[in-house]
């Protein structure tokens, strides 16, 4: 596969799985051994738990749209710069929803092979997601 | 036998490299000039850092300073003239840092940078840093 090839699978997932809500796209462009580097809490390794990743992203954030700002591809990995715009319709990770709006920025790195995604790791800035929703206060003059 | 674009790929790489090896752990600011142009433009900029390379070098003495951090590099990832890392901080705060008071606690933190690479010289910097787990660290959350 080349890396354009790559980049039109993982564009397949911010577009179809995460934007339009077809979570069983899942079936069709990621690996049924998935590895996850940086886990929800309680997420383990393989396709089942990545489904139910998302469907847990999906429950907490309605709506919740992300916006490709960058893709940067070599050999088998696809990087995505992203920014979101969601509200917290259903509570954040185990806390009562708070309704409000918020809109980050994250950093994904997906492995991809024969076709489809494989591997991932992120950095999301969830502080700055937290402070926006009034989870934890804003520390004075902070900002990285 | 390597094309003409991944050598120009190997050789952005090898820029980002240095500006690890140099700079940020050798902690040698002032290799900056040889490898990042003088209008380097940074995204997430910190309060009251100066546009450009001046900047750029203020940026990093407060780093340095705010979280003694050493620097391990996980991955690199090149498309035409922009580089990702992902890499590691790994320190103590020993300063101030963006408002927190110096705790002396040990971190280490998870960063995902990309830097646009021209003939040799970074000029443009976006980044996403795991605040939330470098609170975790420090015991604020």
């Amino acid at each position: 596969m080349s890396e354009s090839d790559n980049k039109a699978v993982v564009s397949r997932f911010y577009d179809e799985v995460l934007n339009q809500r077809q979570l069983d796209v899942l079936d069709q462009i990621a690996v049924e051994d998935y590895v996850e580097h940086d886990p929800f809490p309680g997420q383990g390794n393989g396709l089942a738990d990545l489904k139910a990743r998302v469907a847990g992203l999906q429950h907490m954030f309605n709506p919740l749209r992300f916006t490709v700002e960058d893709v940067i591809a070599e050999g088998d990995r696809v990087v995505v710069r992203w920014t979101n715009a969601g509200t917290d319709s259903g509570g954040f990770l185990g806390a009562p929803a708070t309704g409000k709006d918020f809109g980050i920025a994250g950093i994904d790195i997906h492995t991809v092979r024969d076709g489809r995604l494989a591997e991932h790791w992120h950095v999301v800035d969830m502080l700055a997601q937290m402070q926006q929703l009034g989870l934890i206060p804003q520390p004075q003059g902070a900002g990285a | 036998m390597p094309t003409v674009g991944q050598y120009s790929l190997d050789a952005n790489k090898a820029v980002v490299r240095r500006y690890m090896e140099e700079v940020l752990n050798g902690r040698d600011i002032d290799a900056l000039d040889h490898i990042a142009a003088e209008d380097y433009l940074d995204h997430p900029a910190f309060p009251g850092q100066e546009p450009g390379r001046r900047g750029m070098k203020y940026r990093i003495s407060y780093l340095l300073a705010a979280l003694d951090p050493h620097w391990t590099a996980h991955d690199l990832i090149a498309e035409g003239d922009l580089v990702v890392t992902r890499w590691t901080l790994a320190g103590t705060q020993r300063g101030e840092f963006l408002g927190i008071q110096p705790t002396g606690k040990d971190f280490t933190l998870k960063v995902i940078e990309i830097y646009r690479v021209k003939d040799g010289l970074m000029t443009e910097h976006w980044n996403v840093v795991d605040m939330f787990g470098l609170y975790q660290q420090l015991g604020l959350i």
